[in-house]
């Protein structure tokens, strides 16, 4: 990334950008947002946003400008350690983000503020907790004004929250695809009946979508850009605080039942016996006591039972699994649990995020994201080998792709998950065994240990990239 | 028929709401609010500052009987 260049994700606000120098990521405020950067400051908003962990931290630091003509102020964000993004966020995770800017929304109002945008990508989860990104988004609010990210708040949050609680978790997976969230009228035509019992949802999901196409071509004084108009006063102060009630409140109402699937129960219905778990367990917790990493992600983790192992030692952890169901109980487990080092992640590893938006650089893949210092595959590699038919050189070079570090299990195929994979296909992996694994792996990866697991047939390993 | 007057009345509401001259956030907005959206709130605005009176005045009545705040902690976790 050059030097100064604003970040490809940091174009559509005229009030700064996003800058990178000798990669330290600091923010360039232009001239143009200092009425509205002071009154962030000097109002007590920032403090107490900061202070209740809900807006980032930031130091001005006085260094060359990156673009001289229009900085006013140069800043340095705290660093966020990893960045996720919404579509990659179980059902509690996106519904904890939107509480979040609503209160950011409602406690920028008491200091005559309100939030130009409520984009779910100016939300990344630090600590376990949902923290608002862009310190450009405050704008001075005067009275009558409508709130302008309202349809933004609707598209990003609202729409998948309903559809994920009401029609099937997996529409989350649609924000990928509609990256300025779900648009109101497909999200209408998708909701049961059921959600015109709920009149939250009639108002800001249908009753919103019917007046967007009505008015679709319409244009109001300020779209034709003249000078003075007498402005109209859309919403009350009074009004604008009930807008914010009513979408908590519609947001707070949305719950997941949460069906069973395939992998939610996985390990209750595993095949390890009790002592062959623990004897994997001991085997993990011995492998990360002889690596300490900073960071691990955890690849296939279903519920996170290993990735508590990392996070528990205080390695900040990304718990990945393809599954929303057990991408949501982990969450919610992480909640219950306290635990601040650990982040389930909803990822499908036979295609894993890619870098969309514009230029295909707005948001990073998930391969951008890496290199972690140590990543776990376990109870994984018959999924991918023989469910997906990927080549054993070809997941070794994945791993290499993400990782420093790899702890990996090989499951045989005299193991019965694997049986059961290979029950109604032909056999066609013939180098699908312990010397073909080894032999694919060593080509990306040095291998450290590699040790059986007790009252199994399957092997783990350590091993280190070349 | 039920549903030709159905839009009679849906546009008859619609036509008194004046989108001409909506007040929305000045100069660094630089979002488009869309028309709809504005609409939408013009619409509801006024419903919803009503309940939110109403809401109001029901936790200081609370908080009058009660003798402490009823309202919800503004601080408090939105945790599950």
């Amino acid at each position: 990334m050059k030097n100064n260049q604003p970040l490809a994700s940091s174009f559509r606000d005229p009030s700064g950008f996003m800058f990178m120098r000798d990669e330290v990521l600091y923010r360039q405020i232009n001239h143009c947002y200092s009425e509205q950067y002071d009154h962030l400051m000097n109002s007590g908003l920032y403090e107490e946003l900061t202070n209740a962990g809900l807006l980032v931290e930031h130091e001005e630091v006085d260094i060359p400008p990156a673009n001289p003509d229009s900085c006013y102020k140069t800043i340095k964000p705290t660093k966020i350690p990893f960045i996720s993004y919404l579509y990659e966020w179980p059902f509690s995770a996106l519904k904890r983000a939107a509480l979040s800017t609503l209160k950011i929304h409602e406690k920028a109002l008491k200091y005559g503020m309100v939030l130009k945008d409520a984009s779910g990508y100016n939300i990344q989860f630090v600590n376990a907790k949902p923290v608002f990104i862009d310190t450009l988004s405050f704008e001075i609010y005067h009275e009558g004004d409508a709130w302008v990210a309202y349809r933004q708040f609707c598209s990003h949050f609202l729409a998948p929250l309903a559809l994920m609680a009401m029609k099937d978790i997996r529409a989350g997976h649609w924000l990928r695809i509609y990256m300025d969230g779900i648009p109101l009228d497909l999200a209408s035509q998708l909701l049961p009946l059921r959600s015109y019992l709920k009149l939250s949802l009639i108002i800001h999901i249908h009753l919103h979508a019917k007046t967007q196409k009505r008015y679709a071509g319409a244009v109001t004084q300020k779209n034709v850009g003249e000078s003075t108009p007498k402005k109209k006063r859309v919403l009350s102060q009074r009004g604008m605080l009930g807008l914010i009630d009513n979408l908590r409140s519609a947001i707070r109402g949305l719950k997941w039942g949460g069906a069973n699937t395939e992998w939610a129960e996985y390990y209750e219905s595993t095949n390890y016996s009790e002592n062959a778990m623990g004897e994997k367990e001991k085997l993990v917790t011995h492998f990360l006591d002889r690596l300490s990493p900073k960071a691990v992600w955890d690849m296939g983790a279903n519920n996170g039972q290993f990735s508590r192992l990392a996070s528990q030692r205080s390695i900040s952890t990304i718990s990945f699994d393809i599954d929303p169901t057990a991408v949501e109980h982990n969450f919610l487990q992480c909640s219950k649990n306290k635990d601040t080092h650990m982040l389930p992640l909803i990822l499908d590893i036979t295609n894993p995020s890619p870098a969309i938006g514009w230029g295909n650089a707005e948001r990073d893949s998930l391969m951008e994201r890496g290199p972690v210092d140590t990543a776990f595959a376990l109870a994984l590699i018959h999924h991918l080998a023989i469910s997906n038919n990927v080549p054993l050189a070809m997941v070794a070079s994945f791993f290499a792709g993400i990782c420093e570090n790899l702890i990996i299990e090989f499951v045989p195929k005299s193991d019965s998950q694997v049986r059961t994979l290979l029950a109604t296909r032909d056999d066609i992996f013939p180098h699908y065994t312990p010397t073909g694994f080894e032999k694919a792996f060593s080509q990306y990866f040095t291998i450290k240990e590699g040790v059986s697991i007790a009252d199994s047939d399957r092997t783990l390993y350590l091993m280190k990239r070349i | 028929m039920k549903m030709k007057n159905n839009r009679v009345i849906r546009d008859g509401i619609l036509m008194f709401i004046p989108i001409m001259g909506l007040a929305v956030q000045d100069a660094h907005a630089y979002l488009d609010p869309g028309t709809g959206s504005l609409i939408i709130q013009a619409i509801v605005g006024v419903f919803l500052a009503g309940s939110m009176t109403f809401k109001l005045w029901y936790y200081r009545v609370k908080e009058f009987f009660i003798g402490k705040s009823a309202t919800p902690n503004d601080d408090e976790v939105d945790e599950e």
